[in-house]
Protein backbone atom coordinates (compact mmCIF):
# COMPACT_ATOMS: atom_id res chain seq x y z
CA UNK A 1 0.00 0.00 0.00
CA UNK A 2 1.71 3.09 -1.49
CA UNK A 3 -0.60 5.57 0.61
CA UNK A 4 -3.39 5.48 2.17
CA UNK A 5 -6.54 6.82 -0.65
CA UNK A 6 -5.73 3.34 -2.10
CA UNK A 7 -6.41 1.62 1.18
CA UNK A 8 -9.47 3.49 1.57
CA UNK A 9 -10.74 2.47 -1.85
CA UNK A 10 -9.32 -0.97 -0.82
CA UNK A 11 -11.63 -1.10 2.48
CA UNK A 12 -14.62 -0.24 0.55
CA UNK A 13 -14.55 -3.15 -1.61
CA UNK A 14 -17.77 -3.96 -3.08
CA UNK A 15 -20.50 -5.34 -1.13
CA UNK A 16 -23.74 -6.96 -1.62
CA UNK A 17 -25.52 -4.23 -0.04
CA UNK A 18 -26.79 -6.45 2.95
CA UNK A 19 -29.49 -4.96 5.26
CA UNK A 20 -30.23 -6.72 8.39
CA UNK A 21 -34.28 -6.74 9.34
CA UNK A 22 -35.57 -4.67 11.81
CA UNK A 23 -38.32 -6.66 11.92
CA UNK A 24 -35.90 -9.31 13.58
CA UNK A 25 -34.01 -6.57 15.61
CA UNK A 26 -37.33 -4.91 17.17
CA UNK A 27 -38.77 -8.94 18.37
CA UNK A 28 -35.55 -9.49 19.60
CA UNK A 29 -35.25 -6.41 21.79
CA UNK A 30 -38.47 -6.33 22.98
CA UNK A 31 -37.84 -10.30 24.36
CA UNK A 32 -34.69 -8.75 26.13
CA UNK A 33 -36.83 -6.67 27.68
CA UNK A 34 -39.53 -9.02 28.58
CA UNK A 35 -36.91 -11.16 30.01
CA UNK A 36 -35.21 -8.78 31.70
CA UNK A 37 -38.47 -7.67 33.46
CA UNK A 38 -39.00 -11.19 34.44
CA UNK A 39 -35.53 -11.67 35.74
CA UNK A 40 -36.39 -8.34 38.09
CA UNK A 41 -39.61 -10.06 39.44
CA UNK A 42 -37.70 -12.72 40.22
CA UNK A 43 -34.75 -10.73 42.17
CA UNK A 44 -37.76 -9.18 44.09
CA UNK A 45 -39.43 -12.12 44.67
CA UNK A 46 -36.50 -13.79 45.70
CA UNK A 47 -35.53 -10.60 47.73
CA UNK A 48 -38.92 -10.64 49.33
CA UNK A 49 -38.98 -14.18 50.45
CA UNK A 50 -35.36 -13.57 52.10
CA UNK A 51 -36.94 -11.26 54.50
CA UNK A 52 -39.62 -13.12 55.22
CA UNK A 53 -37.48 -16.29 56.05
CA UNK A 54 -35.04 -13.66 58.37
CA UNK A 55 -38.18 -12.10 59.84
CA UNK A 56 -39.83 -15.43 60.67
CA UNK A 57 -37.55 -16.76 63.62
CA UNK A 58 -38.39 -13.11 65.25
CA UNK A 59 -42.38 -13.34 64.70
CA UNK A 60 -42.01 -17.10 66.57
CA UNK A 61 -39.81 -15.89 69.05
CA UNK A 62 -42.37 -12.61 69.45
CA UNK A 63 -45.19 -15.52 70.00
CA UNK A 64 -43.42 -17.89 72.23
CA UNK A 65 -43.55 -15.77 75.12
CA UNK A 66 -46.82 -13.58 74.24
CA UNK A 67 -49.88 -14.97 76.95
CA UNK A 68 -51.87 -17.13 74.45
CA UNK A 69 -55.11 -15.57 73.07
CA UNK A 70 -58.38 -16.38 74.59
CA UNK A 71 -60.16 -19.33 72.91
CA UNK A 72 -62.65 -18.29 70.62
CA UNK A 73 -66.16 -19.26 70.47
CA UNK A 74 -66.33 -18.60 66.90
CA UNK A 75 -65.21 -21.60 64.68
CA UNK A 76 -62.65 -20.46 61.85
CA UNK A 77 -64.20 -19.60 58.34
CA UNK A 78 -64.17 -21.82 55.84
CA UNK A 79 -61.55 -21.29 52.91
CA UNK A 80 -64.30 -20.14 50.34
CA UNK A 81 -63.46 -21.23 46.98
CA UNK A 82 -63.67 -17.06 45.52
CA UNK A 83 -60.76 -16.85 47.22
CA UNK A 84 -57.92 -19.21 45.22
CA UNK A 85 -54.17 -19.29 45.90
CA UNK A 86 -53.22 -19.05 42.40
CA UNK A 87 -49.36 -19.20 43.22
CA UNK A 88 -49.96 -22.33 44.95
CA UNK A 89 -52.28 -24.39 42.08
CA UNK A 90 -50.25 -26.19 39.78
CA UNK A 91 -51.11 -24.80 35.90
CA UNK A 92 -51.15 -27.31 33.75
CA UNK A 93 -48.17 -27.53 31.21
CA UNK A 94 -49.50 -26.29 27.91
CA UNK A 95 -49.89 -28.89 24.96
CA UNK A 96 -46.53 -28.81 23.06
CA UNK A 97 -46.56 -26.22 20.32
CA UNK A 98 -47.23 -27.51 16.75
CA UNK A 99 -44.52 -28.10 14.29
CA UNK A 100 -43.25 -24.64 13.57
CA UNK A 101 -43.70 -23.22 10.07
CA UNK A 102 -40.99 -20.64 9.61
CA UNK A 103 -41.93 -17.29 7.63
CA UNK A 104 -40.08 -13.85 7.86
CA UNK A 105 -41.38 -12.83 10.87
CA UNK A 106 -40.07 -14.16 14.11
CA UNK A 107 -42.69 -17.16 15.49
CA UNK A 108 -42.54 -17.35 18.93
CA UNK A 109 -42.98 -21.05 19.27
CA UNK A 110 -43.02 -21.75 23.06
CA UNK A 111 -40.39 -23.56 24.99
CA UNK A 112 -37.65 -20.66 24.54
CA UNK A 113 -37.88 -21.43 20.46
CA UNK A 114 -38.02 -18.49 17.75
CA UNK A 115 -37.94 -19.19 14.11
CA UNK A 116 -37.81 -16.66 11.02
CA UNK A 117 -36.46 -16.44 7.54
CA UNK A 118 -34.41 -13.89 5.83
CA UNK A 119 -33.72 -13.88 2.78
CA UNK A 120 -32.77 -17.74 2.23
CA UNK A 121 -31.58 -17.98 5.35
CA UNK A 122 -33.11 -19.75 8.20
CA UNK A 123 -32.58 -17.74 11.54
CA UNK A 124 -33.31 -20.00 15.21
CA UNK A 125 -33.10 -17.85 18.22
CA UNK A 126 -33.38 -20.15 22.00
CA UNK A 127 -33.57 -19.24 25.15
CA UNK A 128 -32.12 -20.98 27.65
CA UNK A 129 -34.23 -21.83 30.58
CA UNK A 130 -31.96 -19.06 32.62
CA UNK A 131 -32.53 -16.61 30.46
CA UNK A 132 -28.89 -16.71 28.30
CA UNK A 133 -30.01 -16.18 24.55
CA UNK A 134 -28.35 -18.39 21.83
CA UNK A 135 -28.69 -16.10 18.99
CA UNK A 136 -25.22 -15.67 17.62
CA UNK A 137 -23.43 -17.79 14.60
CA UNK A 138 -23.65 -20.68 14.50
CA UNK A 139 -26.53 -20.40 16.41
CA UNK A 140 -29.27 -18.63 13.92
CA UNK A 141 -29.37 -17.64 9.54
CA UNK A 142 -28.07 -20.73 7.84
CA UNK A 143 -28.96 -20.72 4.49
CA UNK A 144 -30.86 -24.51 4.29
CA UNK A 145 -27.83 -25.50 1.60
CA UNK A 146 -25.40 -25.31 4.35
CA UNK A 147 -27.32 -27.42 6.30
CA UNK A 148 -28.23 -29.92 4.19
CA UNK A 149 -26.73 -33.96 5.21
CA UNK A 150 -24.91 -34.33 8.81
CA UNK A 151 -26.41 -32.39 11.44
CA UNK A 152 -24.29 -29.29 12.36
CA UNK A 153 -23.22 -28.77 16.25
CA UNK A 154 -21.84 -25.99 18.08
CA UNK A 155 -20.53 -26.60 21.60
CA UNK A 156 -19.96 -23.81 24.02
CA UNK A 157 -20.39 -23.53 28.38
CA UNK A 158 -24.03 -23.80 27.63
CA UNK A 159 -23.91 -27.13 26.23
CA UNK A 160 -24.28 -28.26 23.22
CA UNK A 161 -26.44 -26.80 19.90
CA UNK A 162 -27.14 -29.30 17.15
CA UNK A 163 -29.49 -28.22 13.85
CA UNK A 164 -29.41 -29.45 10.51
CA UNK A 165 -32.20 -30.54 7.93
CA UNK A 166 -33.78 -33.71 7.08
CA UNK A 167 -34.83 -34.44 3.26
CA UNK A 168 -38.08 -35.96 4.88
CA UNK A 169 -41.31 -34.81 6.24
CA UNK A 170 -41.19 -36.08 9.69
CA UNK A 171 -42.94 -36.36 12.67
CA UNK A 172 -40.54 -37.05 15.04
CA UNK A 173 -36.84 -36.90 14.89
CA UNK A 174 -34.50 -38.57 17.63
CA UNK A 175 -31.13 -38.17 18.22
CA UNK A 176 -28.64 -41.40 19.53
CA UNK A 177 -25.74 -40.21 21.48
CA UNK A 178 -22.81 -42.09 21.39
CA UNK A 179 -23.38 -43.53 24.78
CA UNK A 180 -27.07 -44.97 23.35
CA UNK A 181 -28.79 -41.66 24.85
CA UNK A 182 -31.67 -40.11 23.32
CA UNK A 183 -33.31 -36.68 22.60
CA UNK A 184 -36.39 -35.71 20.39
CA UNK A 185 -35.35 -32.92 18.89
CA UNK A 186 -37.43 -29.71 17.62
CA UNK A 187 -38.96 -29.70 13.70
CA UNK A 188 -39.71 -27.04 11.56
CA UNK A 189 -41.08 -26.55 8.49
CA UNK A 190 -39.23 -24.73 5.76
CA UNK A 191 -41.36 -22.60 3.83
CA UNK A 192 -41.17 -23.03 -0.16
CA UNK A 193 -38.83 -26.46 0.26
CA UNK A 194 -41.29 -28.68 0.78
CA UNK A 195 -39.87 -32.66 2.03
CA UNK A 196 -37.25 -30.97 3.96
CA UNK A 197 -37.55 -30.08 7.67
CA UNK A 198 -34.73 -28.19 10.04
CA UNK A 199 -34.24 -29.68 13.27
CA UNK A 200 -32.85 -28.26 16.67
CA UNK A 201 -32.00 -28.96 19.57
CA UNK A 202 -29.77 -27.73 22.35
CA UNK A 203 -28.78 -29.95 25.85
CA UNK A 204 -27.59 -28.80 28.53
CA UNK A 205 -23.88 -29.48 29.65
CA UNK A 206 -25.33 -30.78 32.95
CA UNK A 207 -27.53 -33.35 30.70
CA UNK A 208 -24.84 -34.76 29.19
CA UNK A 209 -21.95 -33.96 31.32
CA UNK A 210 -19.82 -37.08 29.96
CA UNK A 211 -20.60 -36.48 26.22
CA UNK A 212 -19.52 -32.81 26.22
CA UNK A 213 -16.49 -33.22 28.65
CA UNK A 214 -14.84 -35.07 25.30
CA UNK A 215 -12.77 -32.41 23.85
CA UNK A 216 -14.58 -32.94 20.68
CA UNK A 217 -17.80 -34.59 20.86
CA UNK A 218 -18.94 -36.91 17.78
CA UNK A 219 -22.28 -36.07 16.50
CA UNK A 220 -25.23 -37.91 17.39
CA UNK A 221 -27.29 -40.06 15.06
CA UNK A 222 -30.22 -38.84 13.44
CA UNK A 223 -33.39 -40.56 12.90
CA UNK A 224 -36.28 -39.46 11.41
CA UNK A 225 -39.67 -41.25 12.35
CA UNK A 226 -42.98 -40.45 10.17
CA UNK A 227 -46.11 -40.13 11.75
CA UNK A 228 -46.88 -44.03 12.51
CA UNK A 229 -42.90 -44.43 14.06
CA UNK A 230 -41.54 -46.16 11.00
CA UNK A 231 -38.19 -45.12 10.05
CA UNK A 232 -38.42 -42.25 7.18
CA UNK A 233 -34.17 -42.52 7.15
CA UNK A 234 -31.39 -42.24 9.39
CA UNK A 235 -28.31 -40.49 9.31
CA UNK A 236 -25.33 -41.45 10.87
CA UNK A 237 -21.96 -39.46 11.51
CA UNK A 238 -18.46 -40.40 9.66
CA UNK A 239 -16.27 -42.74 11.45
CA UNK A 240 -13.82 -40.55 13.40
CA UNK B 1 -44.73 3.22 19.72
CA UNK B 2 -45.15 3.05 16.18
CA UNK B 3 -43.69 6.20 15.00
CA UNK B 4 -40.04 5.30 17.14
CA UNK B 5 -40.39 1.44 15.62
CA UNK B 6 -40.61 3.56 12.10
CA UNK B 7 -37.91 5.80 12.79
CA UNK B 8 -35.69 2.70 14.00
CA UNK B 9 -36.47 0.90 10.42
CA UNK B 10 -35.72 3.71 7.89
CA UNK B 11 -32.43 4.06 9.92
CA UNK B 12 -31.70 0.10 9.84
CA UNK B 13 -32.55 0.00 6.72
CA UNK B 14 -30.04 3.01 5.36
CA UNK B 15 -27.21 2.17 7.56
CA UNK B 16 -27.04 -1.61 8.19
CA UNK B 17 -25.02 -2.28 4.98
CA UNK B 18 -22.05 0.15 6.60
CA UNK B 19 -22.38 -1.22 10.04
CA UNK B 20 -22.43 -4.50 8.62
CA UNK B 21 -19.55 -3.77 6.31
CA UNK B 22 -17.53 -2.05 9.24
CA UNK B 23 -18.16 -5.65 11.20
CA UNK B 24 -17.41 -7.85 8.76
CA UNK B 25 -13.82 -5.55 8.43
CA UNK B 26 -13.11 -5.54 12.24
CA UNK B 27 -14.48 -9.53 12.56
CA UNK B 28 -13.49 -10.87 9.42
CA UNK B 29 -16.45 -13.16 9.04
CA UNK B 30 -19.51 -12.10 7.79
CA UNK B 31 -21.84 -14.34 9.63
CA UNK B 32 -20.19 -12.95 13.06
CA UNK B 33 -20.23 -9.36 11.82
CA UNK B 34 -24.46 -9.28 10.69
CA UNK B 35 -24.47 -10.51 14.08
CA UNK B 36 -22.20 -8.15 16.12
CA UNK B 37 -24.82 -5.34 14.11
CA UNK B 38 -27.66 -7.10 15.45
CA UNK B 39 -26.66 -6.79 19.04
CA UNK B 40 -25.85 -3.90 18.58
CA UNK B 41 -28.64 -2.43 17.13
CA UNK B 42 -30.67 -3.83 19.80
CA UNK B 43 -29.18 -2.04 22.29
CA UNK B 44 -29.90 0.51 20.52
CA UNK B 45 -33.80 0.05 19.86
CA UNK B 46 -34.14 -0.31 23.99
CA UNK B 47 -32.40 3.39 24.26
CA UNK B 48 -34.14 4.73 20.52
CA UNK B 49 -35.48 7.77 22.89
CA UNK B 50 -32.58 8.67 23.98
CA UNK B 51 -30.06 8.43 21.27
CA UNK B 52 -32.31 9.03 18.18
CA UNK B 53 -31.97 13.19 19.06
CA UNK B 54 -28.22 12.69 19.11
CA UNK B 55 -26.15 10.80 16.85
CA UNK B 56 -27.73 7.13 16.23
CA UNK B 57 -25.12 5.84 14.10
CA UNK B 58 -21.98 6.93 16.55
CA UNK B 59 -23.42 5.13 19.02
CA UNK B 60 -24.49 2.07 17.28
CA UNK B 61 -20.52 1.81 15.17
CA UNK B 62 -19.06 2.41 19.36
CA UNK B 63 -21.61 -0.76 20.23
CA UNK B 64 -20.19 -2.90 17.10
CA UNK B 65 -16.96 -1.93 18.09
CA UNK B 66 -17.64 -2.81 21.78
CA UNK B 67 -19.50 -5.98 20.77
CA UNK B 68 -16.58 -7.12 18.70
CA UNK B 69 -13.65 -6.49 21.71
CA UNK B 70 -16.26 -7.98 23.73
CA UNK B 71 -16.48 -11.71 21.66
CA UNK B 72 -12.61 -11.18 20.85
CA UNK B 73 -12.01 -11.40 24.52
CA UNK B 74 -14.06 -14.53 25.29
CA UNK B 75 -14.37 -16.47 21.53
CA UNK B 76 -14.29 -19.92 22.79
CA UNK B 77 -17.06 -21.57 20.68
CA UNK B 78 -16.19 -24.22 17.98
CA UNK B 79 -18.08 -25.32 15.46
CA UNK B 80 -17.99 -28.98 14.08
CA UNK B 81 -18.88 -29.20 10.51
CA UNK B 82 -19.50 -32.96 9.42
CA UNK B 83 -19.92 -32.70 5.87
CA UNK B 84 -18.58 -30.14 3.13
CA UNK B 85 -21.19 -27.72 2.51
CA UNK B 86 -22.15 -26.72 -1.65
CA UNK B 87 -21.01 -23.60 -2.31
CA UNK B 88 -22.70 -21.69 -4.67
CA UNK B 89 -21.67 -21.53 -8.22
CA UNK B 90 -20.93 -17.24 -8.33
CA UNK B 91 -20.58 -15.42 -11.94
CA UNK B 92 -17.60 -14.17 -13.23
CA UNK B 93 -18.17 -10.47 -11.28
CA UNK B 94 -19.52 -12.16 -7.88
CA UNK B 95 -15.75 -14.08 -8.08
CA UNK B 96 -13.91 -10.47 -8.73
CA UNK B 97 -15.94 -8.81 -5.93
CA UNK B 98 -15.49 -12.23 -3.57
CA UNK B 99 -11.31 -11.93 -4.50
CA UNK B 100 -11.39 -7.81 -3.57
CA UNK B 101 -12.78 -9.07 -0.16
CA UNK B 102 -10.63 -12.13 0.86
CA UNK B 103 -7.45 -10.27 -0.23
CA UNK B 104 -8.41 -7.36 1.91
CA UNK B 105 -9.91 -9.57 4.76
CA UNK B 106 -5.95 -11.75 4.10
CA UNK B 107 -4.49 -8.48 4.00
CA UNK B 108 -6.29 -7.09 7.47
CA UNK B 109 -6.17 -10.73 9.18
CA UNK B 110 -2.12 -10.39 9.28
CA UNK B 111 -2.38 -7.61 11.63
CA UNK B 112 -3.28 -7.92 15.36
CA UNK B 113 -6.28 -7.13 16.07
CA UNK B 114 -5.63 -3.26 18.15
CA UNK B 115 -4.15 -3.10 14.76
CA UNK B 116 -6.97 -3.85 12.41
CA UNK B 117 -9.08 -1.91 14.85
CA UNK B 118 -7.22 1.50 14.42
CA UNK B 119 -6.87 0.62 10.68
CA UNK B 120 -10.62 -0.14 9.95
CA UNK B 121 -12.31 2.90 11.63
CA UNK B 122 -9.12 5.47 10.50
CA UNK B 123 -9.69 4.14 6.74
CA UNK B 124 -12.82 2.83 6.63
CA UNK B 125 -14.54 5.12 8.62
CA UNK B 126 -12.17 8.03 8.12
CA UNK B 127 -12.32 9.04 11.42
CA UNK B 128 -8.83 11.40 12.51
CA UNK B 129 -6.90 9.51 15.41
CA UNK B 130 -8.71 11.35 18.04
CA UNK B 131 -12.28 10.40 17.60
CA UNK B 132 -10.21 6.76 16.71
CA UNK B 133 -8.92 6.89 20.07
CA UNK B 134 -12.13 8.05 21.71
CA UNK B 135 -13.88 5.19 20.34
CA UNK B 136 -11.36 2.51 21.22
CA UNK B 137 -10.45 3.78 24.58
CA UNK B 138 -6.87 4.06 23.83
CA UNK B 139 -4.43 7.00 24.36
CA UNK B 140 -3.87 9.13 21.00
CA UNK B 141 0.03 8.47 21.14
CA UNK B 142 -0.52 4.63 20.87
CA UNK B 143 -3.21 5.12 17.93
CA UNK B 144 -0.57 6.94 16.46
CA UNK B 145 2.14 4.30 16.89
CA UNK B 146 -0.33 1.42 16.24
CA UNK B 147 -1.29 3.24 13.08
CA UNK B 148 2.20 3.20 11.46
CA UNK B 149 3.21 0.28 12.35
CA UNK B 150 0.04 -1.43 11.05
CA UNK B 151 0.31 0.20 7.64
CA UNK B 152 3.93 -1.00 7.74
CA UNK B 153 2.98 -4.47 7.93
CA UNK B 154 0.32 -3.75 5.03
CA UNK B 155 2.87 -2.16 2.54
CA UNK B 156 4.56 -5.41 2.36
CA UNK B 157 1.17 -6.98 2.42
CA UNK B 158 1.08 -9.69 -0.43
CA UNK B 159 -2.54 -9.78 -0.98
CA UNK B 160 -2.70 -6.36 -1.06
CA UNK B 161 0.53 -6.36 -3.44
CA UNK B 162 -1.30 -8.62 -5.81
CA UNK B 163 -4.35 -5.81 -5.76
CA UNK B 164 -2.11 -2.90 -6.86
CA UNK B 165 -0.24 -4.83 -9.26
CA UNK B 166 -3.97 -5.66 -10.71
CA UNK B 167 -5.38 -1.88 -10.44
CA UNK B 168 -1.95 -0.55 -11.83
CA UNK B 169 -2.04 1.48 -15.35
Amino acid sequence: VTDVKQLREMLHYPDDDYRINPEVVIHKARRRQRLRATAAAGVLLLAAGLTAWSVWPLVAADRAVSPPAPESSVAPAPPTTLDPQPSLRSTPRPPAPPIGAIGTIPVDLGDGWSVWTQGSDVCLQYVLPDGRILDNPPFTCLAPSRLQGMPWSSVDETGVFIHGVIPHEAARLVLTFPDGETRDARLFRLDGIPGSMFYALHVSAADLPNYLAEPSPPLPTVTAYDAANQVLGTLAPPPQ
Amino acid sequence: VKAENADFSAFVAAQSPRLVHLAELLSGDRHRAEDLVQSALIRAYLRWDRIEGDDPFSYVRQAVVNAHRDWWRRRQWREIAAAEPPEPQPGSDFAAAVDDRTSVLRALSMLTQNERNVVVLRFYEDLDEQSTARVLGMALGTVKSTCARALRKLRVSPELADELAKGAP
